[in-house]
């Protein structure tokens, strides 16, 4: 059976990648890439190519922003989902700047994801 | 929320232990039953409804009837009603309290008339209780410039605490003169127009797993990297919601990722303190400065 695409997950959280892993993979066949950190996150994202990435915010070595403005500048097309507990207006707005397709407040439901996932195909 | 203030109040005065308030605050919370429980029962809500009322609830600072009205699931009569019929868990704690023979029926009358009276408040408008009257009886930090931004912060943990393991631990504020000892601390820097510490620790790794089981809704045989990351991340959600709080009052802070430490010494901290969050099933402090 081929993949329905390759999605990235960055969050230096172990439970919350478990988590998220384990509902992308309920929802269909999806290859998992994981990152701990933005730095990281931006060189699984120019080797794979993933076609979607979730993006913590607060994470070490580089934050979850920077990474993102990093992959856009690489991939204009990149779609990125920001899932974080700081859903402040400004960090709203600094997201929305940098072009990502949707921001979520963390702690996020199913639907969201699914909701996310959809618009892979 | 009454219940948890005057079972507070009674325990400040040194008319319960800590141990009896928490069995009592126990007792009354498996008696109780849920909002969204009474207005399905009721029949103004569907289950569906409620669960997404629910889901709202864990991303936004707002309580259930307060969500309910705003996305018209509920009318603010109906929301009157249903409230009427909730208040009533004060009087599940006082029955708790005397039925274990901890205080008498006429030492808890007059208890709870000089708590009402101390606080100008009317047993028959409970509805209108002032919360913040309350909360500021038992979250005292004395004369501290930070007050305000800490009696924010801890009130908003003890929502989060409702919110994200439905289960409100008893809380003592003590300023650490001295030193901080704990066995396991995680710890994350706010900063930006201030700069505050947060971090939650303990001396009990068995207390810790249990807060990290309730939290991330799953077991741990034991205190390992999953449930160590658990503590950390109630901490960084509980941390958000702080910051977009006070984003939406014009202050603009940040944070950083947080940091794990085992062996901990704290000394001499200016305008540190000490909030021992104590459940039935153990004891973990959060320490901010």
């Amino acid at each position: 059976m081929s993949k329905k695409g390759a999605v990235l997950i960055c969050d230096d959280s172990i439970t919350s990648r478990k988590n998220l892993k384990r509902t992308i993979i309920s929802k269909g066949d999806y290859t998992i890439l994981e990152a701990s950190d933005g730095q990281m996150a931006v060189e699984l994202y120019k080797s794979n190519m993933p076609d979607l990435v979730f993006m913590d915010i607060v994470m070490p070595v580089k934050d979850g922003l920077l990474a993102t403005k990093e992959i856009r500048a690489f991939d204009k097309n990149a779609r990125i989902v920001i899932l974080s507990s700081v859903g402040t207006k400004e960090n709203l707005k600094e997201a929305l700047t940098c072009g990502v397709l949707d921001f979520i407040q963390k702690p996020w439901d199913e639907k969201h994801i699914e909701s996310m996932l959809s618009k892979l195909i | 929320m009454f219940s948890q203030y005057f079972g507070q109040y009674l325990l400040n005065k040194g008319l319960l232990s800590a141990q009896q308030l928490r069995d009592a605050l126990e007792h009354e919370k498996n008696t109780k039953v849920k909002l969204g429980v009474l207005a399905m029962n009721a029949g103004y809500m569907s289950a569906e409804q409620v669960e997404i009322v629910y889901r709202q609830q864990a991303k936004v600072d707002e309580k259930f009837g307060e969500i309910a009205v705003k996305t018209g699931y509920l009318s603010e009569s109906q929301l009157k009603k249903l409230l009427s019929t909730q208040k009533q868990g004060h009087l599940v704690l006082c029955q708790y309290i005397a039925d274990k023979g901890y205080m008498t029926l006429s030492q808890l009358d007059a208890t709870m008339k000089e708590y009402m009276d101390s606080r100008n408040l009317n047993i028959r408008n409970l509805d209108d209780l002032n919360l913040e009257k309350l909360m500021n009886s038992y979250l005292n930090f004395g004369d501290t410039l930070w007050h305000k931004i800490y009696w924010e912060y801890v009130s908003l943990l003890l929502r989060n605490c409702m919110r994200f393991i439905n289960d409100v631990p008893v809380v003592q504020v003590e300023r650490v003169d001295e030193t901080y000892y704990a066995e396991w601390m995680v710890s994350q820097r706010i900063f930006g127009k201030f700069s505050m510490f947060t971090s939650f620790a303990s001396n009990s790794l068995d207390a810790l797993k249990h807060l990290a089981e309730l939290f991330n809704k799953d077991t741990y045989s034991s205190f390992d990297e999953y449930a160590q990351d658990g503590i950390s991340e109630f901490l960084n959600l509980h941390n958000g919601i702080f910051l977009v709080n006070i984003s939406n009052n014009g202050v603009v802070l940040d944070m950083a990722p947080q940091n794990f430490s085992t062996g901990v010494k704290l000394d001499e901290l200016p305008e540190c303190f000490k909030i021992t969050l104590t459940w039935i099933w153990g004891t973990v402090d959060m320490v901010i400065y």
